[in-house]
């Protein structure tokens, strides 16, 4: 998978299961302040993740750092990058 | 009616929600659908004999310990009398494989010593086993009131290994796993679901004390109804929800019950299954994924419950359980063969007793063909069912405790068909919704403001996880660490 593919993957699944709209998707944005989501959903955003990539996620420190759409989009690449070496 | 809060479910956690909102200072109505609060641990009187269903004997009634500070916060401790269990074997386990029986005594270091005689092999799995079952307990907040809350990590649970794991990593002497997971009957999950966390939690507190309440179960419900009405609590019972009001900035406004009548308030608690959540609300309000999670839920298992009256209480059953159980066959809690599941008698209530309960996991696809059937019409091959599953069982008494069945009239018997139709739950499950590992825990707030999730299904099951569940809600309102402020002030 490319890294754009990847990054179409999360943004297909975020938006699906958060509801959102496709062209809010935007690397810089927010997603507590402009996408809306709150302490609440950090479960369900890695529930997402999860299962989009059928990987497990049990890097809190990292999550809990996820401010952006494109710090998801970075950890999910890291960590595609890391399991596939 | 206007309240500030309205409890759905009056099960222990939903009345141990109450009379907490109601200690700090709210207005609170609590829901029940059935015609009693607390209809599980009610149990019920049939010819005479009071049989509690629920509550037979609980870890941590001792004093000082988590429920006598939790009875005692609420005023419920005036209210029973609570009676220990034998020390020497509270739990006594026949096999039915092997000419092999055990005594779980009360105490760390009766029960270290009575396992090592019994596998002096083992010595080092035993220690292992009871110091992490009892770090468990001594490090969650509000099982110890001197742990500290610290931040908890939503990813903690995951690091999380199955009971069955545990073991298995433990020894590999199968019957020293069999016994060790024996107590799965207190929480109905299987050793391969349920987290060796939440295991310990649910058993440590039995190491230390092991108490009944003089008439049982339902003693303890006339002390919560005793204790609602002194704090004022509406408690409305046969009442069904039919939805919750939520005004257009998020916000709980309302509990509309099937009559059409609305309760207003500020505040929703749901201590019933959270999956009923979804038919409650207006659609839209949780993200698909949360939905999801919700409807994804299991629930723990049924059972198979045999009532019988007894002329005199028998000797076997004083003071003490006893569990007929295939001790080799492996790590199982509801294997498909009758025969080999664990087989929990009890008298029928605590104190001079004249009935014996023997209580069996069950799954809800044993009786599904009758499932459309209801209560008091159950067609003729359903009881014949009953009756075959009621010679199996009596077999095994018969078998194994010849003294006991000699006791014992005419049996009768109860299936997850009746448990579902007492308790409203969905597959008659008697611990509600399954706890497993690989999990997201359940968080008691929600996106819809004033909506809280309690229940057994928040943190742990049985008479304490219910409770605890409840001061876990509470602090998720109020601050865990004014919650935890107020029991330390009343221990």
């Amino acid at each position: 998978m490319t890294e754009q593919e990847v990054i179409n993957t999360i943004n297909i699944a975020l938006a699906e299961e958060f509801e959102l709209e496709l062209d809010e998707m935007q690397p810089d944005v927010s997603i507590y302040e402009d996408l809306g989501l709150d302490s609440l959903d950090t479960v369900d955003m890695v529930i997402v993740l999860e299962g989009a990539f059928k990987f497990k996620i049990r890097e809190e420190a990292e999550v809990k750092e996820i401010r952006t759409l494109g710090d998801i989009h970075s950890f999910v690449i890291k960590k595609i990058t890391a399991e596939s070496k | 009616m206007r309240y500030d809060a309205v409890v759905i479910g009056g099960g222990v956690s939903g009345l141990t929600n109450a009379l907490l909102l109601a200690h700090f200072g709210q207005r609170v109505a609590v829901v029940e659908q059935a015609a009693v609060s607390a209809p599980l641990i009610r149990g019920f009187s049939r010819r005479g004999v009071l049989y509690d269903t629920g509550f037979h004997y609980a870890g941590g009634m001792g004093d000082g310990e988590v429920l006598d500070r939790f009875f005692n916060f609420f005023d419920l401790a005036d209210q029973i009398e609570t009676l220990p269990f034998a020390a020497n074997g509270f739990d006594r386990v026949i096999a039915s494989d092997s000419p092999f029986t055990f005594d779980f005594p009360v105490g760390e270091s009766s029960l270290r010593q009575s396992l090592v005689d019994a596998f002096p092999q083992e010595q080092s799995s035993i220690d292992t086993f009871i110091r992490d079952v009892m770090a468990v307990c001594d490090g969650l907040p509000y099982l110890n009131l001197h742990a500290t809350f610290g931040q908890q990590g939503i990813f903690d649970s995951l690091q999380d290994i199955s009971l069955a794991d545990y073991l298995q990593q433990l020894t590999g002497n199968r019957r020293l796993q069999y016994l060790l997971s024996l107590h799965c009957l207190l929480h109905g999950s299987a050793p391969q679901q349920i987290p060796f966390r939440l295991h310990a939690a649910v058993i440590g507190p039995y190491f230390r004390s092991v108490h009944g309440v003089r008439g049982g179960g339902a003693r303890l419900a006339e002390a919560f109804d005793h204790c609602l009405r002194r704090a004022g609590v509406d408690m409305l019972c046969s009442a069904r929800v039919d939805k919750i009001h939520v005004s257009q900035d998020r916000q709980v406004s309302g509990v509309e019950l099937a009559t059409g009548q609305v309760l207003e308030c500020r505040a929703v608690i749901n201590a019933a299954d959270p999956r009923l959540l979804l038919s409650w609300l207006p659609d839209g309000l949780f993200r698909p994924v949360y939905r999801r999670r919700l409807q994804a839920l299991e629930e723990t298992f049924s059972a198979h419950i045999l009532f019988a009256p007894c002329n005199n209480e028998p000797e076997p059953l004083k003071q003490r359980n006893l569990y007929l159980a295939a001790v080799d066959s492996g790590l199982q809690l509801c294997p498909s063969s009758l025969e080999q599941r664990p087989f929990y008698l009890t008298s029928a209530s605590e104190g001079p007793s004249t009935g014996v309960m023997g209580i069996l996991p069950a799954r809800f696809d044993e009786v599904e063909n009758w499932q459309q059937s209801s209560r008091g019409k159950r067609p003729v091959d359903y009881q014949m069912f009953k009756q075959q599953l009621g010679d199996r069982l009596m077999k095994r008494i018969r078998h194994a405790v010849p003294e006991v069945a000699e006791q014992m009239g005419e049996p009768f018997i109860a299936t997850p068909l009746t448990l579902r139709d007492y308790m409203y739950t969905e597959r008659g499950a008697v611990y509600g919704i399954r706890h497993e590992v690989e999990q997201y825990p359940l968080q008691a707030a929600t996106r819809v403001r004033g909506l809280f999730l309690s229940g057994q299904a928040l943190i742990a099951p049985g008479v304490m996880g219910a409770m605890v569940g409840a001061f876990y809600t509470c602090g998720a309102m109020f601050g865990h660490e004014r919650v935890l402020e107020e029991l330390n002030q009343c221990s």
